[in-house]
């Protein structure tokens, strides 16, 4: 798989709600990280909108597929149309 | 406008009418009435810290910027041009000479005082000394954190606080030396939802098992906490939101109190001594030293022994002591509500425990928290469910007819009591039948 290949598998997986899939794609040292900030230069000192380590990207993913994970429903997808990949 | 009696209609002892979060009439009323009168707590003293050193907010519908003068006092200034109205000062922070407004170039000193005038030939002498900037009635601070009213007179912040004092005491009095200041960045998020929500929300200890059931879930069933030395950086994260999967006994006899000015407070929760007591961690052994070193041990015991959760500052505002976090909320309209989150760092204890801080913030209160989230869904729920015409009353009568009065509060019965809804109510219902 080209990295330009990968990308787009990447977004298919997110567009199409396959989000376990998706989870196998990092490592165990994986870090998912969404800053807060512009320019932001850590992830300790300074808050952040996700700052995931492979355990916790886990469990975000299995608390979206939980029943009662509210602000999930419906759970969201990456792209209009994306349910249909 | 509604006359006073029609208000008190709509405040019953254990129900309240569904007007109270749905109709624009009443929130420009609360505006006028609550947010133009209590004292709203506006921010922390590290925020402006040099003169000059300022950054702006909103006091209801005012927008206003807390500024540090030259004299060393802190000003609040609301930000309108005496001119035309303009905004003097972009949204924001940062530190000023002057707040020159972008219209004509009128421009104001750190106090609010006009001190030049393009063209100022062409009104009568005299006639410019009597603009400003126009103060907000009072500003005051206590152990650093400040507070303003739109209102001239009334009780003094102290005895608005009342035992709430004993809260921004806790959140002080654990910082070595006294040290508190904002940082590891700010939370903003919004909600469709009145703002009374979101206070109600707070002490609520009979929602974590239902609204936060996904994340209690997952978190049950993560790899276990590293022992001390061993810990890894999700540990903050599953810690808490297992706690929220406390047991129904536990919630049950938790202290909770409401005062006679609508704010509440409850005791703690948390038994994971990783969270509240630091045992055998040694970031936290440090920090225990260094306090014991500066005040010795009794008064070190004492002041980690006080156990506190949220504590909620009516109309605005409420914070966590222990884990030193504050949010001020700032009603935007009947069914939009604005929340700034703030974590605070202490100065002199080890650099560790700022990175549990932000850890523990990410998780609880960050806009892509899977705790807060699953709160603001539920807000934006009940304000489309209020929206119905029927049935008119909204029910806050657990633990009505069991509450304790106490000096100085008022206790329900159990941990999970809406005692303090029902002390919100009433402060409600005085500020709002006030006519001055």
């Amino acid at each position: 798989m080209t990295p330009e290949q990968f990308l787009y598998h990447e977004a298919r997986l997110l567009d199409t709600q396959r989000y376990e899939e998706w989870l196998e794609l990092f490592t165990a040292d994986a870090t998912y990280w969404v800053p807060l900030e512009q320019r932001q230069k850590d992830p300790y000192e300074t808050s952040s909108i996700i700052h995931d380590d492979r355990t916790l990207l886990e469990l975000r993913v299995k608390q979206l597929r939980h029943p009662r994970a509210h602000a999930r429903q419906p759970l969201a997808h990456g792209a209009p149309g994306g349910q249909r990949g | 406008m509604a006359a006073n009696e029609q208000l008190a209609m709509l405040v019953q002892p254990d129900r309240v009418h569904r007007a109270l979060y749905t109709d624009p009439a009443i929130f420009e009323l609360e505006l006028e009435r609550i947010f133009g009168r209590a004292w709203l707590v506006l921010g922390h003293e590290s925020q402006v810290r040099a003169p000059g050193d300022y950054y702006t907010t909103r006091m209801g519908r005012e927008p206003v910027i807390v500024v540090r003068q030259d004299d060393g006092r802190i000003g609040v200034l609301v930000n309108r041009c005496a001119h035309r109205g303009s905004m003097v000062c972009a949204e924001g922070r940062g530190n000023a000479e002057r707040f020159v407004c972008p219209y004509h170039g009128w421009s104001y000193d750190r106090a609010g005082a006009l001190k030049a005038v393009p063209f100022a030939s062409g009104y009568a002498p005299g006639k410019l000394a009597e603009l400003r900037l126009h103060p907000a009635s009072r500003v005051s601070v206590y152990r650093g954190f400040i507070f303003a009213s739109l209102a001239p007179s009334g009780q003094s912040l102290e005895e608005f606080l009342g035992p709430t004092r004993a809260s921004f005491d806790d959140f002080v009095d654990r910082a070595p030396g006294g040290e508190l200041e904002v940082a590891g960045g700010v939370f903003k998020h919004a909600y469709n939802g009145n703002w009374k929500l979101m206070l109600e929300n707070h002490l609520d200890g009979a929602h974590p098992a239902w609204v936060h059931a996904s994340s209690v879930a997952v978190a049950r069933n993560a790899p276990e906490p590293g022992k001390p030395g061993e810990e890894r950086y999700s540990d903050i994260a599953v810690r808490q939101m297992r706690q929220n999967g406390a047991p129904d006994a536990v919630w049950e006899g938790t202290g909770i109190w409401a005062t006679p000015r609508g704010h509440g407070y409850m005791g703690d929760y948390h038994d994971d001594d990783r969270l509240v007591a630091g045992l055998g961690n040694p970031a936290f052994e440090e920090y225990r030293a260094e306090l014991i070193r500066r005040l010795g041990q009794p008064e070190a015991d004492r002041i980690l022994c006080v156990t506190l959760w949220n504590t909620i500052i009516y109309p605005n505002c409420s914070f966590m002591s222990q884990f030193r976090q504050l949010r001020i909320i700032q009603p935007v309209a009947v069914d939009r509500s604005v929340v700034y989150t703030y974590s605070f760092r202490m100065k002199h204890a080890p650099a560790r425990m700022f990175r549990d801080t932000v850890a523990f913030a990410n998780v609880v209160n960050g806009t892509g928290s899977w705790v807060l989230t699953d709160d603001l869904e539920v807000y934006e729920r009940i304000q489309h469910g209020l929206g119905a015409g029927a049935p008119e009353w909204v029910y806050i009568g657990r633990g009505y007819g069991r509450d304790v009065d106490e000096p100085g509060a008022r206790r329900g019965a159990t941990g999970t009591s809406e005692v303090f809804i029902r002390g919100q109510m009433r402060a409600w219902l005085d500020y709002m039948s006030r006519d001055a």
